[in-house]
């Protein structure tokens, strides 16, 4: 009588299995973040043995395309490495990643995206997967930087594609298209992505500039992580695309997001607010720039950081 | 109780583990108290799983429950001639906490504009809309069929259930009370098997389908009728497999103890009418709004009915939430059932067309339920209603505001939904066991295989819960 209970749990666990099996080893978007973040890490490690302390910025997409390392070093003679990884990590996982290369003296520059810092801190299916094929689960079940963990159970049981992944994965096999849009020869030794790919882009990027309080205390959490450990902290708000009609508008709104950003950390003083209004500069999507812009961003990233230029209340809050 | 999360399922089993430890002692030492003993463990089990929902929620479900049950003792000692005339003084007593916790802001704020600070931002303690529903129920039920009061262990046990406090069923005292008066930890493997079909039949519709309906859901768009249309369509989808879905998972859970609870659920889209549609959509609310308010109002009967019928769709709307959005949502649906039975019903005309304009009132209310912000619900009920907006340009830009992703994800959701609808028509229409389909042994297999690879694992609370 039994029978309708135990074949429904063999088809769980069975169907749960393959797809163990499939995140762990299959999943092309999970080989690919493997690969650049095993990249990226291999040059931190090189920047670590020369003696000197090093840079390490991190972020989601928009970091991984916008910074040029090997441009830093060679032009600024900055030591730095690219963590930019996707944004779907979401931003626990990311900061984890990012935290467990530093060591004393060196500097950490925070480039998640607004939207990642506002919205929820909830560890996304996308970052428990990757926490689980670095070997790193304590990143997503430890509750650490004011961020509660989840059970070991939750972090099993998200060893699956997924709706989205599935079907999308499934329109690629059948059309013929790559399984991945990029492939880790995108992305250079320090971490810096490029890609071929250009699509029109249509900004800005949207965003509900009210920081809450669940992510204050994150933010405030890393800052006192990385005082702890003699680590130099700022952030560093990535650059968007805005057509030129509503790059004041959009600076606004950076400007507010920013102002609570700045009273829990220190804020790098980019005086363009995060917005860069060239639409030549992105390639396929707001946040990703081309070579030309991302060597705008680095250079203005290194006058930044040789100076250690921060901005104060008083002067951000001017309009 | 979140169905869908993996806590409440260890908690749960948690819970049932030690009750039946307890209950293997017993069986040792004192078998004659293992009928107490059963009722002492499945109220325990829900209100251990209540108070790990919040503390707020544990301590003013007790409050409301204890003082329906005390209440109700003290007018039955009153002369029965006299019982009815407090109920005028009790129904607004147990009503107290909900009017507080959901319709005090939106009344004093929102309505009389007086802006207390100290209401805003109320946290709505969960399931209050629902047991307080079933507690009035109770109460009536037991004054108007002058029946006698259960003993207090069996009434808390009718209350406290815990896979329909939170979400419904709203269950009548005639349907589980006399369940609970003996219920005991039993297991037959026939309750199991039924029990965990419609758990894994609930689990499909919750995290398969309502739960990628969700990543699609973006209400943004206010000029575009295409996209407003679409947007109603996901959300329509999404709340109905949301709701559904707690409601097989609250029936399957129970039937696994051996309780059966009422289906809240009928093949909703398969309906040819308004009318219909509210017969298989929250069914047990919709028979509590019967009973409590339509019939006593007069029903159908005399040349008022249409008064009737409007004031229960209207209460119905506030039910659903302190809002205008929903006053009008309850509204239109009101003037939809007017008009099916004052003139539609009527019209002959074939099915495809009654369901096809059915369904488009239906998406049309939908919009004024999930549209929270005035000004933006105006202007897309006005968009919808510009027949100069429906543009070759409006659908090509409908087209362009999501990536080919996001319409390859649709368009294999809406798939999948279709053939879901499909089989919940045969059960209904064919076979006239709701779901029956869905529930064949084969039919399950593939929906658990669909769940456990399609779920998108992000942790969406029931929408319900907000009600």
């Amino acid at each position: 009588m039994l029978r309708i209970p135990r074949y429904l749990l063999i088809a769980a666990l069975a169907t749960w299995g393959m797809s163990v099996l499939y995140t762990l080893r299959w999943n092309p978007e999970l080989r690919f973040l493997k690969a650049i973040a095993i990249k990226k890490e291999s040059w931190a490690r090189q920047l670590s043995t020369n003696g000197q302390p090093k840079t390490l910025i991190f972020g989601g997409s928009s970091c991984a395309f916008s910074i040029n390392g090997e441009r830093m070093l060679a032009r600024h003679g900055i030591p730095m490495v690219n963590f930019g990884l996707a944004a779907g990590h979401g931003p626990k996982v990311l900061t984890e990643e990012a935290l467990s290369h530093l060591s004393r003296g060196d500097t950490l520059l925070i480039a998640l995206e607004p939207a990642l810092v506002t919205e929820t801190l909830e560890p996304t299916p996308l970052g428990i997967q990757y926490a689980l094929i670095r070997n790193r689960v304590d990143w997503v079940v430890d509750s650490h930087l004011g961020v509660e963990g989840i059970s070991y159970a939750s972090a099993l049981l998200a060893l699956r594609p997924g709706g989205y992944h599935a079907i999308t994965l499934l329109g690629k096999v059948l059309s013929g298209q790559p399984l991945y849009r990029y492939q880790p020869s995108d992305v250079t030794p320090s971490g810096w992505q490029q890609t071929s790919v250009r699509r029109r882009v249509d900004g800005p990027p949207t965003f509900d500039p009210h920081v809450p309080p669940s992510s204050r205390a994150f933010l405030r959490s890393i800052a006192e992580a990385c005082a702890q450990r003699g680590i130099r902290v700022a952030y560093s708000l990535p650059w968007g695309y805005s057509p030129p009609d509503r790059a004041q508008e959009q600076r606004e709104r950076c400007r507010t997001f920013l102002l609570q950003v700045l009273e829990e950390m220190p804020v790098l003083k980019d005086p363009l607010l995060g917005v860069h209004g060239v639409v030549e500069d992105y390639a396929d999507t707001v946040w990703h720039l081309t070579e030309s812009g991302a060597a705008k961003r680095t250079d203005s990233l290194a006058a930044q950081l040789s100076q250690w230029s921060l901005w104060t209340r008083e002067d951000l809050a001017k309009p | 109780m979140n169905f869908a999360e993996v806590r409440f399922w260890q908690l749960a089993f948690l819970a049932l583990a030690v009750c039946l430890l307890g209950r293997l002692c017993v069986a040792a030492c004192r078998r004659e108290a293992l009928p107490v003993y059963d009722k002492l463990g499945l109220l325990g089990l829900g209100l251990f799983l209540l108070a790990s929902v919040s503390w707020l929620t544990f301590v003013i479900f007790l409050a409301v429950a204890l003082g329906t049950y005390y209440g109700m003792a003290w007018v039955l000692t009153r002369p029965e001639r006299l019982r009815r005339r407090y109920l005028w003084l009790f129904i607004p007593a147990q009503l107290s906490a909900l009017l507080y916790y959901k319709y005090a802001d939106f009344v004093c704020n929102g309505v009389l504009r007086l802006d207390f600070a100290s209401l805003h931002g109320l946290i709505i303690p969960a399931g209050i809309s629902f047991y307080t529903f079933q507690k009035i129920a109770f109460v009536l039920d037991t004054l108007v069929l002058n029946q006698r009061l259960p003993k207090l262990l069996d009434y808390l046990n009718f209350a406290a259930f815990f896979p329909q406090i939170v979400a419904g069923p709203i269950e009548r005292r005639h349907d589980l009370q006399p369940q609970m008066d003996t219920f005991r930890f039993r297991w037959s493997p026939q309750d199991l098997s039924q029990g965990t079909a419609l758990i894994a039949l609930g689990l499909y519709f919750k995290c398969c389908l309502a739960d990628n309906f969700a990543t699609l859901f973006d209400p943004s768009n206010t000029r575009n009728p295409f996209a407003i249309w679409i947007t109603s369509l996901i959300f329509g989808l999404r709340i109905y497999y949301d709701f559904a879905g707690y409601s097989l998972v609250a029936v399957g859970v129970a039937r696994c103890l051996g309780i059966r609870l009422t289906f809240n659920f009928n093949s909703p889209y398969a309906s040819t009418s308004i009318t219909e549609f509210w017969r298989r959509w929250h069914i047990t609310l919709s028979q509590w709004f019967r009973d409590y308010i339509y019939l006593p109002l007069g029903g159908k009967e005399g040349g008022r009915w249409w008064f009737n019928l409007l004031v229960v769709f209207l209460v119905s709307g506030v039910w659903h939430g302190a809002g205008w959005n929903f006053v009008i949502w309850g509204a239109l649906h009101g003037c939809m059932a007017l008009a099916h039975r004052a003139v539609l019903k009527r019209i002959a005309c074939p099915n495809w067309m009654a369901w096809g304009a059915t369904m488009t009132g239906v998406l049309v209310a939908w919009l004024c339920f999930y549209e929270t912000r005035s000004d933006a619900l105006q202007t897309k009920l006005v968009t919808l209603f510009t027949p100069s907006a429906y543009s070759l340009q409006a659908l090509r830009a409908s087209i362009a505001e999501r990536n080919p992703a996001d319409w390859s994800v649709f368009a294999a959701m809406l798939t999948l939904t279709a053939l879901t609808l499909l089989a919940e028509w045969r059960s209904t229409r064919v076979e006239g066991e709701p779901y029956s389909v869905l529930r064949h042994p084969r039919v399950l297999c593939l929906l658990v295989v669909l769940t456990v690879i399609l779920s998108p694992g992000k942790n969406n609370g029931f929408l319900y819960f907000a009600f």
